[in-house]
């Protein structure tokens, strides 16, 4: 059994079909990429299965558990976790206690939080930063505060939303060995992103989502070769 | 007590007539949202200012109540652009701040009328007679408040959809960025719908005071009236509001064959609370 | 270790003089009345910081809860026997009314976004007051008169509530209380999910936060809270009535009172409240004194006041609540 599975998932706003019966299927400690021009219909996606929108049919199956509609800290206490597009942290609480937060979900005690988060912290190499108000940290140690946060809700799906879009070079090689690294932890990894070189290095498995509808999934290198996709979005072959 | 068929009739002319009243006031909070932002909690405050403006034209001059309606409009035109110029500008877009602040602005206009007006209630005792038509019978000084507020509706509405001004006002409302890359100055549109909103509220208040008693304290009660009609309608829907405001009036004049006149405010905030549970956009959005 | 140590020392020190002065000022009544008042507006204001500092919710009707808290007194002292010879059972069920009415209100408007709960408490709060008004439940325009508590005996001495200190002691020890449940709720995990909340409530829903509980929850001590600080404004003051006037408890002036008094004082900071109460009753005090001034008309100072320093904060207007919560 799956660990996520969709089915006929769909959803539209007014007349606009942002999601046209999707399915798609993540298996436990899996990397799945998820790539497709913008307006795909990605971002929908996550907003979907942790409980922003409402599908308007279809459903999403969590762990055997039907988890349509349900609201998001319900979806979150039974272990999805996602960063945004853009890192919306608390600003003006300190690094810390943005991953307490995360912690708390769980409904632990205020010091067993404290220690998880310091250990997370420590998991990703940002102790440094701990005290610091979170709004006064540059827009990479943001992005590793949200990832901090999800982390520290314990998920077994991990929902990465363009994680590192606006990084640099060096920036993206530390983020692809920090993905990996929780993947080691054998927590499941859903990721969206432009960035291809990330995603074929990273992803065991692609799905490509155009206009809404998957038109394509498979390992990397099939990826890269469907025709398909390449008209759609790729442009010109690449090679892994 | 017996309900005929000519009690009820009554009753809801009445109720439509004190709905496009009301609905005035409520017109010109609704603009001054769309256009800024900006909840305005002060707002029936002004209509008592200008219910007081009425007054005194007439207590001092001698001037007819009918006379200062428009002489409200244009007093409160400029006091709205001269607000909007020196408070609104700042507090553009944020929701909270806004309400939080023109609270404190109602306070303060409360009791510095209070202060130099006392709390007593008065009244502008001129007589119109009454109407008859069947089974209707209407007070001249209703007929008078409808018709000129109907009159300002129309003439408001028309101002907004056929005008350039106008039309730029809703287009700010809607998406101020794009109409500014359209070469249209925000600032300048604020003022202008700024001062057009008071002037509606003024002007309003002015009416009404054909109708109604006078007292300080008026100004909240006419800010929530105006609230409830203006969520009613739909945050934002100028338009809205004219019908929102009839069917409130009309609801809360029928209520008063049942509760004293002192209570119907509750009829208003019972339709508050169900449009929040139910519909908080609104009634007439498109949503 | 040692920080924390201080601070504790201090408070203590604070808290002995506070109970002992007033054996040194028994003669001074009006020192005392001042300072009743300033300990059960510090109360209340506490009670709007915590749903506004913390949750993000400012309510603008607080006097709902404080006034309904002080007619739940007056009407248990004016139908039940019981409560005509002891009031005082009464604080705590006015601090129930309170809660009731505010988890009632938050029930409704929590699950909006925006402005709704600041409109639903001051629509609320005004439609109350008119069915108070003209309820002859609650007796009214005419108010109720609450009679004066007999006195209490005890071994050593004679409790007399004609006199001020006793209530001196009593709203000095709801205020120290409603300090501490606030300061405990913000050192709690509760404390922290609110603050999530207030900063981004969907970022926080992700992370497993259930807002919507936590806000009623904050709600519920806020209203019981202002709920008590009415009811023993009610016994206090021996009369309470629902007219318009400043001074009214369930008025907008005096809604906007916590809202003053925090802004002055402080949002978002324990000792705010208190701080911004005292200036708040001393400074109402000398303009009504000096210049014999009617209730009300203070308010058009502080009024002014207010809006100056909101309009000025350079943090933008709202900017002034969402700051770090301190708490010393």
């Amino acid at each position: 059994m799956s660990l996520l599975e969709t089915k006929e998932l769909s959803k539209n706003f007014g007349g606009v079909i942002a999601l046209n019966r999707v399915e798609l299927k993540v298996d436990e400690g899996e990397i799945v990429g998820i790539i497709g021009p913008n307006g795909a219909g990605k971002t929908t996606l996550y907003n979907c299965i942790t409980g922003f929108y409402k599908p308007s049919s279809g459903k999403i199956i969590f762990n055997g558990k039907d988890i349509t509609g349900l609201p998001s800290h319900k979806i979150c206490k039974l272990g999805i976790a996602r960063t945004f597009q853009i890192p919306r942290p608390f600003l003006n609480l300190t690094l810390l206690e943005n991953v307490m937060i995360g912690a708390l979900g769980r409904g632990t005690s205020l010091n067993e939080a404290r220690e998880h988060a310091k250990e997370i912290i420590s998991f990703l190499m940002l102790d440094e930063y701990a005290d610091q108000p979170v709004g006064k940290l540059n827009f990479n140690y943001r992005r590793r505060c949200e990832l901090a946060r999800a982390l520290a809700t314990n998920p077994k799906l991990l929902l990465l939303d363009e994680t590192f879009a606006g990084l640099n070079p060096t920036e993206i090689d530390d983020m692809i060995k920090t993905v990996k690294k929780i993947y080691e932890k054998g927590i499941a990894i859903m990721l969206t992103e432009h960035i291809i070189r990330v995603v074929m290095s990273l992803a065991e498995r692609i799905i490509v989502l155009h206009q809404g509808k998957t038109i394509a999934e498979g390992p990397p290198k099939e990826i890269a070769n469907d025709s398909k996709v390449i008209e759609a979005y790729l442009g010109k072959k690449y090679f892994v | 007590m017996t309900i005929s068929l000519g009690l009820i009739i009554n009753t809801i002319i009445h109720g439509i007539m004190l709905g496009v009243i009301y609905a005035t006031i409520a017109m010109g909070m609704s603009l001054i949202f769309g256009v800024m932002g900006i909840k305005n909690l002060a707002h029936g405050d002004f209509a008592v200012l200008g219910m007081f403006t009425s007054y005194w034209l007439f207590s001092l001059f001698n001037v007819s109540p009918i006379i200062s309606i428009p002489i409200a409009f244009t007093l409160f035109f400029c006091v709205g652009m001269i607000l909007t110029r020196c408070i609104f500008k700042y507090i553009v877009g944020e929701m909270l701040g806004s309400i939080i602040l023109t609270f404190g602005l109602s306070i303060f206009m409360e009791n510095v009328m209070l202060l130099i007006w006392g709390g007593d209630y008065r009244n502008i005792p001129v007589e119109y007679g009454v109407y008859r038509l069947g089974t209707v019978s209407v007070g001249g000084g209703y007929l008078v408040a409808f018709v000129s507020t109907l009159v300002l509706i129309v003439l408001t509405q028309l101002f907004l959809s056929k005008t350039k001004v106008g039309i730029a006002i809703k287009a700010v409302s809607q998406d101020p960025e794009a109409a500014e890359s359209l070469g249209i100055s925000a600032d300048m549109i604020r003022l202008v719908g700024g001062g057009l909103g008071v002037a509606l509220a003024g002007c309003g208040g002015a009416t009404l005071s054909l109708i109604y008693y006078i007292y300080p304290y008026l100004g909240i009660l006419l800010t929530l009236h105006a609230l409830i009609i203006c969520v009613f309608a739909g945050l934002g829907n100028v338009a809205g509001t004219f019908f929102a405001g009839i069917i409130i009036g009309i609801a809360q004049s029928v209520a008063t064959i049942q509760i004293p006149y002192a209570l119907t405010p509750v009829v208003g905030f019972v339709v508050f609370l169900l449009i929040l549970l139910f519909r908080p956009q609104g009634l007439f959005t498109r949503r | 270790m040692k920080k924390l140590g201080r601070k504790n020392i201090s408070i203590i020190i604070i808290t002995i003089i506070a109970l002992t002065a007033p054996y040194f000022i028994v003669s001074q009544t009006y020192l005392l009345h001042l300072l009743v008042l300033v300990f059960i507006f510090a109360t209340l204001a506490q009670s709007w910081n915590l749903l506004a500092g913390y949750v993000g919710q400012p309510s603008l009707g607080h006097a709902l809860f404080f006034g309904m808290g002080g007619y739940t007194l007056g009407l248990l002292t004016l139908y039940i026997e019981y409560f005509k010879n002891n009031p005082w059972p009464a604080l705590i069920l006015g601090g129930f009314v309170g809660a009731l009415l505010g988890l009632a209100i938050g029930a409704m408007c929590f699950r909006l976004r925006g402005p709704y709960f600041a409109l639903a408490t001051l629509a609320a709060t005004e439609v109350v007051r008119l069915i108070v008004m003209n309820s002859e439940f609650t007796l009214g325009a005419r108010g109720i008169v609450i009679r004066l508590p007999p006195s209490i005996s005890t071994p050593f001495f004679v409790i007399d509530f004609s006199e001020k200190l006793p209530y001196y002691y009593i709203s000095f020890i709801t205020m120290i209380a409603s300090f501490y449940v606030v300061n405990i709720l913000s050192k709690s995990r509760y404390g922290l999910l609110l603050q999530s909340i207030r900063e981004d409530e969907d970022a926080a829903m992700t992370l497993g936060v259930n807002a919507f509980k936590l806000k009623i929850l904050a709600m519920f001590i806020s209203s019981f809270i202002a709920g008590v600080a009415g009811a023993l404004y009610a016994v206090y003051v021996g009369y309470i009535d629902p007219s318009m006037d400043p001074g009214g408890v369930l008025t907008l002036f005096t809604s906007i009172e916590p809202v003053l008094i925090s802004i002055i004082g402080g949002v978002g900071t324990i000792i705010g409240p208190l701080i911004g109460s005292i200036i708040r009753v001393v400074v109402g005090e000398y303009l009504r004194v000096s210049f014999g001034w009617r209730a009300g008309m203070d308010l058009i100072v502080f009024g002014a006041l207010f809006m100056l320093i909101f309009f000025l904060s350079r943090k933008g207007i709202w900017g002034i609540v969402k700051t770090r919560i301190k708490f010393i």
